[in-house]
């Protein structure tokens, strides 16, 4: 397998792992200390971190 | 004029705009120019993905539930991640088999399945409907909304303006989708304006959002205080979303796989695909669009509830700015939203519609033995007619699907119905092109039991909360068995009711499909067309199929009747062209032809109508089962093996090719070092033959005359002095040639080293008895060169002249003079001249032009090719044409040193 | 009877040795200075043996030799080939053109005398 569909893949799984359940029930429960705003917050921050990880992994082996 | 009458201009002039960007693409597309053909075109296509929903009933879910919209976004960007491996299989498959839609893309995997093919359909249409109701619905009630703020639009009262919104997209959608039979031509001008829309709905949903957050209220920070007083904080926590523990995944799970499986995606994503690399970039842009139109949902959604706006949240998008008194930004909204419901309703019903004709209507039609359609001329109006009509029966359905239970449940709830539906069809697709043992029954059975599953545990659960059921078959179970009740399916509770219909009717749907396909046997064809699309990425065999028997002209008549005249001759052009020779009506035709026929019968009709189609004129059937999977496999095997002959091969003769030029190249020079051994030996070998002749007759004849003796002994010394003039020669010139010529270059005056050559020359004139004048220009003189080696030119163009002069009266005149930036040395003679065909020849090694004279020259040979090599050594040039005198002239040129030469500078 | 000798070459030097060579041996001798010259002096009355150097201008040695051993009537007539191309393919092929002998210049002037006259049978 290529390496970025390698990188692919891992970024998969690291994306599921950061939209699960529990990560999320975990920021909830910060957000009841911190400011009410956090998990939408969180939750965009996540989003846009994966897309530029998927732009990197994309990319980056088109310049081969 | 009153706000509704605007909103409606606009849908048409927009609409009218439309047109207009598709029938450029269109336009384009036919010159050959594509103007999709690109990565971002690609991406924009794809974000039909956002609809009406996304627009009205994002917003809506988010002022109920919060976050709740999120995962329908978060799973296509999971899914995006998976296009590279998912998506890229589904095209290389699409593109090699020729596939229409989604429905044909299964049934194709699972033997040309007709039934299969109309089972998908059905799926596809009924889950749609609801769907198709969401855009509608949608957008009827922002009209509706802005009429109540129309006090005098008289004319919109007591109208339907959701039969209007479906009847004027209907005739839309006619317009645009249903122009060519071929499904498989790119809808390039439709694409191209879906991408157009896109980027509509997209600015105008930021717009909204901007001034929403930033104009109507002071910052996010301003909407969070609203929020607050407004006493729905819950509204940013997980509780606020109201899902279970599960929702969150199953739901983002669902949408995934709608991504990949709503007919209107399969469209856009697979069918309308112009290049595979395309897909690539799409990786991240298509999240990334996702991304931007879902950044200002949740500002806009509190800000509608901090608004306390009353009404339908799904019309926030509109009520909002008509509540602030900015209608401009209402028909902002309201054009978004129009734009994103067109974009969805268009592409769907050309999915929908191809669907319909292919693997529904016209199977259907063609069994039909009354209508006897085999004896049509013109088979593609019909096949048209069909679409048409079913675009018009889809909205119609939509509309219908409203007026019953439309307006009770928020759109995103709807939507997420149509997802589950459209879901089923995701096991079918993944395993067909991942398992290859998966097998028609259990696809069937899979298919079916998933679907009956959705109906029972959605629509059943919505029709009875309109009445049209009875409600207790939803709170106590059918006969009043609990374990069956729609919405807590043998208990399941607790879960989203999309949810939990998405875990049964996949539970139903993958166990079946498993089961059954491990039990049955696949048929003949199954098993082929199973290894075409598993193996997609490694099979590069087309197959040979037919084995039965069939005329060209039977052929050629089907392909005429569907496709049109023009297309079935295409088809046959390519046969000939990919046969060398055209066949004639009357001649068999065979498996190559029977295929191509096939092929391109599945354009324009879908896999499984074309194999009926066929069918019906092609005599004998498929091979057994056994026999092709051999043939199967030893093409397979001789294909990779031929493969690897080939590559070997080309290594080989690439190898041999190299081989061959350097030994010829090592021939050539080794036969030019040959020929030039050869003359040197001989050039060596003729002076020296004089001088052992003459010193054994001087030592052997002691009696030889004073005078005879003198004469002898004078030819010894001359042959002596020519051989150690040629030894020197040979040593320049493989000096030279071999660059290890040292070189004692410095500056040095032309006219000085000409007069001294001049005078080392005056012997030989004298005894040739020839006059030497010197036409010397005056003026600084100086070149950059090696002194001793310009002198040896000079001597060498002056013995040159002296050889070739008359007997009498011989004249040589040597001629200096300065042009702008170089020197010109002129030897010229009286001689005989050289003929302008040996003017290149005698530069080259041993080249005497000599033949007609009585007698020869006597010279190496080698002096004219060591002249050229020093003065080309200095920038010179150095040739020979005719001169005043009447002979030859050999000049050359020596650059005028620029004033910053490092040669100047040292001196 | 005297016999007589067709030097033929292109260098001057080299006809003016074999021509005193020649004659000091007793022969009498004609020069040409070309293959045409050669040919030209044959047609009188052939000699009784031709010295003929091959790389000439025009008409070279083997064209020559080859003419000679075409006529019938100059089939008395001996060849000695001289050339300062020493390669043994050319000496095969002056032989297999009919010469008698094949001489490499530069040469033993003594060698070269005996052989021509063992050749016109004289010792």
């Amino acid at each position: 397998m290529s390496d970025r569909r390698r990188h692919l893949l891992a970024l998969l799984t690291a994306a599921v792992m950061l939209f699960s359940h529990p990560v999320l029930q975990l920021v909830d429960a910060l957000a009841v200390a911190g400011p009410d705003w956090l998990l939408p917050a969180y939750l965009f921050a996540a989003w846009a971190a994966v897309i530029l990880a998927a732009a990197l992994a994309v990319e980056r082996g088109r310049r081969e | 004029m009153a706000l509704v009458g605007t909103a409606l201009t606009l849908s048409i002039l927009y609409l009218a705009a439309l047109f207009a960007v598709a029938s450029f693409g269109d336009r384009r597309a036919g010159q050959g120019r594509s103007v999709i053909a690109n990565p971002y075109v690609y991406t924009l296509s794809l974000a039909v993905y956002c609809t009406a929903w996304t627009f009205f009933g994002s917003v809506g879910l988010a002022a109920t539930g919060g976050l709740a919209f999120m995962p329908v976004y978060l799973g296509p960007t999971l899914a995006a991640l998976l296009f590279a491996f998912v998506l890229r299989k589904i095209l290389l498959i699409t593109k090699a088999y020729g596939i229409t839609s989604i429905a044909d893309f299964i049934s194709a995997r699972y033997g040309k399945s007709g039934l299969l093919a109309g089972l998908v359909t059905i799926v596809a249409v009924v889950g749609t409907v609801p769907y198709m109701s969401i855009q509608l619905n949608a957008v009827a009630a922002s009209l509706e909304l802005m009429l109540v703020h129309s006090p005098n639009a008289a004319f919109m009262t007591g109208a339907d303006s959701a039969l209007l919104v479906a009847l004027l997209l209907a005739v839309f959608s006619i317009l645009f989708g249903t122009r060519h039979i071929d499904a498989t031509e790119h809808h390039q001008g439709m694409v191209l304006a879906v991408a157009v829309e896109s980027i509509v709905k997209l600015l105008c949903f930021v717009t909204l959002g901007v001034v929403v957050t930033f104009w109507l209220f002071d910052g996010p920070g301003a909407i969070l205080e609203g929020l607050r007083e407004a006493g729905r904080g819950d509204l940013l926590t997980l509780a606020g979303t109201g899902y279970g523990n599960a929702d969150w995944i199953l739901l983002t799970a669902l949408s995934a796989l709608a991504m990949l499986v709503l007919p209107r995606q399969f469209q856009v994503a697979v069918i309308e695909n112009v290049e595979l690399p395309h897909v690539r970039r799409s990786i991240w842009l298509f999240p990334l669009y996702l991304f931007a139109i879902n950044l200002f949902v949740l500002p806009i959604a509190l800000a509608g509830v901090a608004s306390a706006l009353g009404g339908s949240p799904d019309s926030i998008v509109v009520a909002l700015p008509l509540a602030a008194g900015h209608d401009w930004l209402a028909l902002v909204a309201y054009l978004g939203g129009f734009s994103a419901a067109t974009a969805m309703v268009i592409v769907e019903t050309v999915a929908l519609s191809t669907m319909v004709s292919n693997d529904l209507v016209m199977p259907v039609l063609l069994r039909i033995k009354a209508l006897r359609l085999e004896r049509w001329h013109d088979l593609s109006r019909l096949i048209l007619m069909v679409r048409r009509v079913a675009i018009l029966l889809v909205l119609l359905l939509g509309y219908v699907f409203f007026q019953l239970i439309g307006n009770r449940y928020g759109l995103a709830s709807i939507g997420l119905i149509a997802f589950c539906a459209m879901a089923q069809l995701a096991p079918l697709i993944i395993a067909g092109i991942y398992w290859r043992e998966a097998a028609l029954p259990g696809a069937v059975l899979g298919l079916a039991a998933g679907f009956a599953v959705w109906i029972y545990t959605l629509i059943v659960p919505a029709m009875a909360g309109t009445g049209t059921l009875s409600i207790t078959l939803v709170t106590e179970g059918p006969a009043g068995i609990g374990l069956l009740r729609p919405t807590a399916l043998f208990g399941l509770s607790g879960l989203h009711p999309v949810s939990h219909a998405l875990v049964w009717s996949l539970t139903a749907n993958v166990g079946l499909l498993v089961l059954v396909s491990l039990l049955v046997r696949q048929n003949k064809l199954e098993r082929l067309q199973a290894l075409l699309f598993v193996d997609v990425e490694s099979s590069r065999a087309s197959t040979r199929l037919w084995r039965g028997e069939a005329q060209v002209g039977a052929l050629l008549d089907l392909l005429r009747r569907f496709l049109g005249p023009e297309r079935a001759e295409a088809v046959l052009a390519s046969d000939a062209a990919a046969r060398g020779r055209a066949l004639a009506r009357d001649e068999a035709a065979d498996a190559a032809l029977v295929q191509l026929s096939e092929r391109g019968l599945a354009r324009a009709l879908g896999a499984a109508s074309a194999r009926v189609v066929v069918g019906s004129v092609v005599r004998g059937e498929v091979m057994g089962p056994d026999e092709l999977m051999e043939i199967l496999d030893e093409t397979q095997k001789v294909l990779e093996y031929s493969h690897r002959l080939e590559e070997k091969s080309l290594a080989l003769e690439e190898a041999t090719g190299e081989l061959r030029r350097a030994n010829e190249r090592l021939q050539q020079l080794d036969r030019l070092k040959d020929d030039f051994i050869a003359t040197v030996s001989h050039e060596l070998r003729t002076p020296l033959t004089s001088i052992r002749s003459f010193s054994e007759i001087l030592h052997d004849t002691p009696d030889l005359e004073p005078a005879e003796r003198q004469h002898f002994l004078h030819i010894v010394i001359r042959e002596s002095e020519r051989l150690t003039r040629l030894i020197n020669d040979v040593l320049d010139l493989s000096k030279i040639e071999s660059g290890r010529m040292e070189w004692h270059v410095g500056p040095c005056d032309l006219r000085d080293t000409v007069q001294e050559a001049v005078a080392a020359s005056e012997g030989l004139m004298a005894e040739k008895k020839a006059r030497l004048e010197c036409e010397l220009e005056a003026g600084a003189s100086v070149v950059v060169c090696d002194r001793d080696r310009l002198l040896q030119v000079l001597i060498n163009l002056l013995s040159n002249a002296s050889k070739f002069l008359p007997a009498e009266d011989g004249r040589v005149r040597l001629i200096m003079r300065r042009h702008r930036d170089r020197f010109e040395v002129r030897v010229e003679d009286n001689g005989p001249g050289v003929p302008p065909a040996y003017r290149e020849a005698v530069f080259e090694k041993f080249r005497q032009v000599s033949d007609d004279l009585k007698s020869r020259p006597k010279g190496t040979g080698l002096g004219l090719p060591i002249s050229r090599h020093i003065i080309e050594h200095f920038g010179g040039r150095i040739w020979v044409e005719d001169a005043a005198l009447g002979g030859a002239a050999l000049c050359f040129t020596l650059p005028v040193p620029r004033a910053d030469h490092p040669a100047l500078a040292a001196e | 009877m005297t016999k007589r000798v067709l030097v033929v070459d292109d260098e001057p030097n080299i006809v003016l040795s074999l021509e005193f060579l020649m004659k000091r041996a007793g022969f009498e001798v004609a020069v040409a200075r070309n293959g045409s010259e050669a040919l030209a002096a044959l047609e009188g009355s052939p000699p009784h043996l031709l010295l003929l150097d091959v790389m000439m201008p025009e008409l070279d040695g083997f064209e020559v030799c080859e003419r000679v051993r075409a006529r019938p009537d100059w089939k008395d007539t001996k060849i000695i080939m001289l050339t300062a191309r020493g390669r043994e393919q050319e000496r095969e092929r002056g032989l297999a053109l009919g010469a008698d002998a094949y001489v490499t210049k530069p040469f033993s002037t003594r060698e070269l005398v005996e052989q021509v006259r063992l050749m016109l049978g004289e010792s």
